[in-house]
């Protein structure tokens, strides 16, 4: 791409048609603002909002080149009155009153713009260009993420939308032929800063088409409201790409050589958006390129000049082709289809009122490759026939992906009771079972602890005593039903778009409802530890018929209690309780046991011991008093023999064998003698004492 | 040159009628899809609702103009708020409501088309009948495991639904609003969360009770082992006792046997007796105190008697 302005220099265009060219691009740009900023407020789109920011920059484009075009205008209408005055004056003979070189003021006015003003309105230019992209980063920047300050602005919402698309459709029309027409002056001489702006209102026209489309594909509710914002992403980074280059241009001007004779192109006049004034700028710049990587004229070989020439149809046939591959549907394993002619089921006049009618509807179209015709006059709606879905239930979530994301969370995690196990899980009431209902009545504290509760919580006129709470997770497996109109209750009973899927929202308030009802007049212990299997299949018998009932076109495949949990916390905490109670009454019953044991353990050793003892004594006993016997009659004959000096031996005999264990205190006769217990020897002290003696006896 | 020009305006008009085709085709033709309605406009009034699916024809605009609105069903969460039942307990009751538009063309006039201001409608009619229903009712109705009240939820809903419905018709039966209520459903019921708080004290107090059972059943049965093992062991013990005894006893009967060579000298035999009584008190650590008068010590005295004496006093 050059730096000076291409143009046709045989012919110059005439600068009034310039100059009206500038201010019709002006007033078309306006209106391209104004609509943006109504069919923005209309729809919510961002796409439009941000079309809104770029149009009305445009505005400043229009008026910057108009200015230019107005001066330039002026400049040569003075040049053409001096060179007339100084040809008259040559003709009359009369000298020159002026300076050949010298300019007039409007050509000096020219200079300025084309030297200063010109300049630092590409700077301001590039510096609005800049504001979306900041304001969205500065978001960002505050929420932390992009994805949050995407979720701070609005967004495309569901009202007036085909209306938008209509009109963005007709602003991209009005902007395309203005700009069109504009970028085809600017290659004359005389007109060429018409380029800029024509070039920037090819871009508004562009992104009205892309936005028509985004809020087209919104409006059918296929792809929600992410064209619109990827839509607005790519104007924004557009609008940066822009606002970039024009800065540098406006850097790389003060360095650029002016040609004398060749008009400057300004700064604002964006190289990039001139590929859409000119596309074959396009080429001329990949052909100079080429040319000079392979150094010779690549560009004038004939493969390059039929590339030139046929681009544009090779795009045109792959759009028609891409168009015509909408002819073509494949609906694979697993799903079945409804042929949709203007919106309507092919073959069908209008969807029946009562639930059996449906059955009677021709069968969807099997999994198969079809043939249709082009989108609008015919779609296949494509519904999922064998694919299982899931619904967890038992906790608050925002919608079906929440829920997915909270119940995956919970997957592989071991949770006790005491422990939250999904969050935000929610509480149903069941009734009390009766042994708890007699506690409850029969505790005087709890009866006062209720008492002390409608104290403190006045609007609680009273305290419920026969109900408690349960929760748990609950999954719900189901598919599309097995009845011919299934498909087609599936597909056209209930609304879904991109905001709301109402059949799914239905079938959990169906199945949350019967859950409610089913445990509010359920057994506790039934539900806790007894009747797994009886109640997840009482819940999925009473689900299908309320399902059947509303015409959901669903077969409901299983439900599954995955827990089911006193509520958590102090409760739970209080159940486990119970069963650490129950261990230690075991541990206890078990201490006991041991204890006893021990007791009877010894037992038999014990009465043995008495046993043994006594037979013992008993011998003793009999040996003694035989000894006895016996000796006895050996000291009655020394008795006869000597009986005061055997029975004095016997008593002397008797009190050295007394002294020799027993301390002994002797004292003068006449003498009363006290003696006081606490200061003689205890019997532990004499037996160290004896030991003590028996130990020097033994030394000795 | 001449023939390229006529091409390239041949494409430009071709490409011009097709888009000018297209547009007046766009003006000039509506869809309606399968579960919307097409409330067909002639000046903004309404000429008549196209309910049948497929491709028709009206006067471009501003002659004609289409709105689509969408008949399918929608679903409302209502969410709960106090109420109090007919036995004065605070019940919080969430519903959802099934509702779809039934008269398109009314739906349109009335309410603009709005789904948000249906809602609206919607809702506040349900709070009101579900307020109604709520204080009708008592607690033990709703919850209960009397297997004769299965129903009772459905005539609570029924109730809401009819009284909802009710206030959608006009009195002469007609449809109000182009609404139709095709269900109301309870979603959960609950209890303020101050009551809620006190219905879990009661349920931890309950399994409190549970626990200190276990526990004081685990005590008793250990005692109770316990004293059971005590009570066998001296039980055994005291037969062993009593078995000692009689062996004792037959003992003493055995040893009678050699006491009649006692009676030989039976003074002697006491005597001896005695002497032994003597020696085994005192080897039970005894303190012995005798006066220097007394045998044997009355030989360290100087006035110690004589041997006579002695023999004197031993008799």
């Amino acid at each position: 791409m050059t730096d000076h302005l291409p143009t046709q220099p045989d012919k110059r265009l005439d600068p009034r048609r310039a100059e009206l060219a500038g201010l019709g691009g002006l007033g078309v740009q306006f209106v391209c603002t104004l609509m943006a900023l109504i069919l923005a407020n209309m729809s919510g789109s961002l796409a439009l909002q941000a079309l809104t920011v770029q149009a009305g920059v445009g505005l400043l484009f229009w008026l910057v080149a108009y200015i230019h075009l107005r001066l330039q205008h002026a400049a040569e209408q003075e040049t053409q009155d001096i060179r007339e005055a100084e040809r008259r004056r040559k003709a009359q003979g009369v000298d020159s009153l002026f300076d050949e070189k010298e300019q007039g003021l409007s050509q000096r006015n020219l200079a300025l713009m084309d030297r200063y003003v010109a300049p630092a309105s590409s700077a301001v230019l590039s510096l609005f260009l800049l504001i979306p992209m900041g304001y969205l980063l500065a978001l960002a920047y505050l929420r932390g993420s992009i994805v949050l300050a995407f979720e701070d602005l609005t967004t495309i919402g569901e009202n007036n939308l085909l209306v938008t698309m209509a009109f963005s459709g007709s602003m991209a029309f009005a902007a395309l032929l203005m700009g069109a027409y504009a970028a085809g002056l600017s290659r004359s001489p005389g007109a060429t800063r018409l380029r800029a702006g024509a070039g920037y209102q090819l871009g508004t026209a562009v992104f009205f088409v892309l936005t028509a489309l985004a809020v087209g594909l919104a409006s059918k509710g296929w792809l929600a409201d992410w064209p619109d914002r990827i839509v607005a992403i790519v104007l924004l980074l557009w609008m940066t790409i822009q606002s970039v280059e024009i800065l540098t241009n406006f850097i790389l001007d003060f360095y650029r050589p002016r040609v004398v004779g060749i008009e400057p192109r300004p700064a604002y006049d964006s190289r990039i958006s001139g590929l859409l004034a000119e596309p074959q700028g396009l080429f001329q710049t990949f052909a100079h390129t080429m040319d000079y990587q392979f150094g010779f004229k690549i560009s004038e070989t004939w493969f390059f000049r039929f590339l030139e020439k046929a681009f544009a149809p090779l795009v045109l046939i792959q759009l028609i082709t891409l168009y015509l591959l909408t002819c073509f549907v494949v609906i694979h394993p697993g799903d079945v289809g409804i042929r949709e002619r203007w919106g309507a089921p092919a073959g069908i006049e209008n969807l029946p009122d009562t639930d059996a009618d449906w059955n009677s509807l021709p069968p969807p179209l099997e999994p198969a490759l079809y043939l249709k015709w082009p989108w609008p006059v015919e779609t296949i709606r494509v519904v999922p026939r064998d694919t299982v879905q899931t619904l967890y239930v038992g906790f608050k979530s925002i919608d079906e992906n929440d829920a997915n994301a909270k119940a995956s969370k919970m997957a592989g995690k071991t949770v006790s009771w005491d422990q939250e196990h999904v969050e935000d899980e929610y509480k149903y009431l069941m009734p009390l079972p009766e042994e708890m209902l007699e506690t409850v009545q029969a505790d005087d504290a709890t009866q006062q602890d209720i008492a002390a509760d409608v104290e403190t919580s006045p609007e609680a006129q009273r305290l419920p005593d026969n109900a408690l709470y349960i929760s748990g997770m609950f999954t719900v497996e189901y598919s599309l039903g097995h009845d011919p109109g299934d498909a087609y209750r599936y597909a056209y009973n209930f609304l879904r778009n991109r905001t709301k899927d109402n059949a799914t929202a239905t079938l959990r308030a169906l199945f949350e409802r019967e859950l409610t009802a089913y445990l509010a007049g359920a057994q506790f212990w039934d539900v806790m530890i007894a009747k797994n299997n009886d109640i997840t299949e009482t819940l999925r018998s009473r689900l299908q018929t309320a399902v059947d009932r509303h015409s959901l076109g669903l077969n409901i495949m299983a439900v599954y209690m995955e827990n089911v949990h006193p509520p958590v916390g102090e409760v739970g905490t209080a159940f486990q309780e119970v069963l650490q109670a129950r261990q230690k009454k075991q541990e206890m019953i078990y201490d006991g046991e041991i204890d006893a044991k021990k007791i009877l353990g010894l037992t038999p050793s014990q009465r043995n011991a008495i046993l043994a003892k006594a037979e013992a004594e008993k011998y003793r006993k009999v040996e003694v008093a035989r000894a006895r016997a016996e000796r006895f009659k050996h000291q009655n004959a020394a008795f006869l023999v000597a009986p005061s000096v055997y029975t004095m031996r016997l008593r002397l005999q008797a009190i050295e064998e007394a002294i020799e264990q027993s301390p002994l205190i002797v004292h003068p006769p006449g003498i009363e003698v006290r003696v006081d217990r606490s200061k003689l020897p205890t019997p532990e002290e004499m037996e160290i004492q004896r030991g003590l003696m028996k130990q020097a006896e033994s030394q000795r | 040159m001449q023939t390229q020009l006529t091409n390239k305006n041949i494409w430009t008009l071709a490409t011009a009628t097709t888009l000018v085709a297209v547009l007046v085709l766009y003006t000039i033709c509506f869809t309606v899809q399968a579960g919307t309605a097409g409330v067909l406009r002639t000046f903004g009034a309404v000429e008549r609702v196209e309910i049948k699916p497929g491709l028709n024809l009206k006067w471009p605009w501003p002659i004609q103009s289409v709105t689509n609105v969408d008949t399918r069903t929608r679903l409302l969460s209502v969410s709960g708020t106090e109420e109090l039942t007919l036995d004065q307990f605070n019940l919080i009751a969430e519903l959802s409501v099934a509702w779809r538009v039934s008269n398109p063309g009314r739906f349109l006039t009335r309410l603009e088309n709005s789904e948000a201001r249906a809602e609206s409608l919607i809702r506040s009619r349900v709070l009101n009948a579900r307020k109604n229903s709520v204080n009708t009712i008592r607690m033990s109705d709703i919850i209960n495991t009397d297997p004769d009240q299965a129903n009772r939820f459905s005539t609570f809903e029924q109730s809401i639904s009819d009284a909802v419905k009710a206030s959608l018709t006009q009195d002469d039966g007609k449809d109000d609003y182009g609404i139709e209520v095709q269900f109301v459903k309870i979603r959960r019921l609950a209890f303020p969360s101050k009551v809620s708080q006190s219905v879990l004290n009661l349920m931890v107090k309950e399994r409190k009770r549970i626990s200190e059972d276990y526990r004081s059943q685990g005590d008793n049965q250990a005692t109770i082992i316990r004293d059971n093992a005590e009570r066998q062991r001296k039980e055994i013990l005291a037969d062993a006792e009593a078995q000692a005894i009689i062996l004792k006893g037959e003992g003493d009967a055995e040893a009678v046997k050699y006491y009649p060579v006692f009676k030989q000298n039976e003074e002697l035999a006491n005597y001896l007796a005695e002497l032994n009584a003597f020696s085994s008190t005192l080897k039970k650590n005894s303190t012995v105190i005798l006066p220097t008068d007394s045998v044997p010590f009355r030989i360290l005295n100087s006035d110690a008697p004589d041997p006579g004496v002695i023999q004197d006093e031993s008799q």
